[in-house]
């Protein structure tokens, strides 16, 4: 009798675990903004350093729109293969998008923030990454949260186009690293 | 004094599915039949006596035309769970409950 039960307590912790660990491939949207966001933060940069300061605007009226475009198909594309909803996803779904309001309202408030407009950017994506790193036990994007958080320090002492550079920094620690590693955890997986 | 296992879950598969919605929003049918492995005609059997006792609940819709079961468990189903592995234990650590 009590192998039996012993059997079904192991069938439990084993389901338990196989469900925990269910996770949709999600790692081609961060490296969709973190290639987004570094390519715009480094051609606005050397634009700059080339004097076409004037232009500079342009690398992001452009990436960022078709970057919303791609991100909504990549979503609707996802929605369709998607097998399960985990918790921890449900709650990255309240965060990204508690994210993208911040976000909005800290670039609505540019006028007003003037140069500090980066670093509290850099510090929505700290928490984005930070608690989506946790929920999702990827290491490497945890660090990248506190990376974000380091460089939105950093902002506050160097001049606004040098801001561009940590920026491309952060989302190259934030996003392009640990998306590649969550691309490749997850081909190990199927 | 050995608590009476619930029947209802002391099914391997029925327990199997139990398990997985326990930590799951929701799942679909497709997901459930890989990974406890068993057949369709089986897995919907016992979905139907999971729903049928309140423990789970049962979306029917569609997907590109194709029909889509998704399942999630109940309060009671939880309720369920929980007093299920609770009893369990009395039979494996039988001194704790002399």
């Amino acid at each position: 009798m009590e192998n039996t039960e012993k059997q079904q307590l192991e069938l439990i912790t084993e389901m338990i675990q196989t469900a925990r660990t269910q996770f949709n491939d999600d790692s081609n949207i961060y490296l969709l903004w973190g290639w987004v966001v570094s390519i715009a933060s480094l051609s606005q940069f050397i634009m700059i350093q080339i004097h076409y300061a004037n232009l500079s605007g342009w690398p992001w009226v452009i990436l960022v729109p078709t970057a919303l475009i791609v991100q909504i198909v990549m979503m609707v594309n996802m929605k369709k293969k998607e097998k399960v909803k985990t918790y921890p996803e449900k709650i990255m779904g309240y965060l990204w998008t508690a994210f993208g309001i911040s976000l909005g309202i800290v670039l609505f408030s540019q006028s007003r923030l003037q140069e500090n407009t980066l670093s509290m950017v850099l510090m929505l994506y700290g928490i984005g990454t930070f608690v989506s790193g946790g929920a999702i036990k990827l290491r490497a994007m945890v660090i990248g949260g506190i990376c974000c958080w380091i460089l939105a320090i950093a902002c506050f002492f160097v001049k606004v186009e040098y801001q561009l550079l940590l920026l491309a920094l952060a989302v190259i620690a934030a996003y392009i690293i640990p998306g590649y590693l969550l691309k490749m955890r997850h081909k190990k997986n199927v | 004094m050995f608590k009476e296992l619930d029947p209802l879950l002391h099914s391997q598969l029925r327990l199997a599915i139990v398990s997985l919605l326990i930590s799951l929003e929701e799942a679909e049918f497709s997901f459930l039949k890989e990974k406890t492995g068993a057949t369709a005609g089986n897995l919907s059997v016992q979905l139907d006596k999971l729903k049928e006792a309140g423990y789970i609940d049962i979306k029917k819709s569609f997907r590109n035309k194709y029909p889509l079961t998704t399942c999630n468990i109940t309060k009671k189903g939880i309720t369920a769970f929980e007093t299920y592995v609770k009893d369990l234990k009395t039979y494996l650590d039988p001194d704790k409950n002399k």
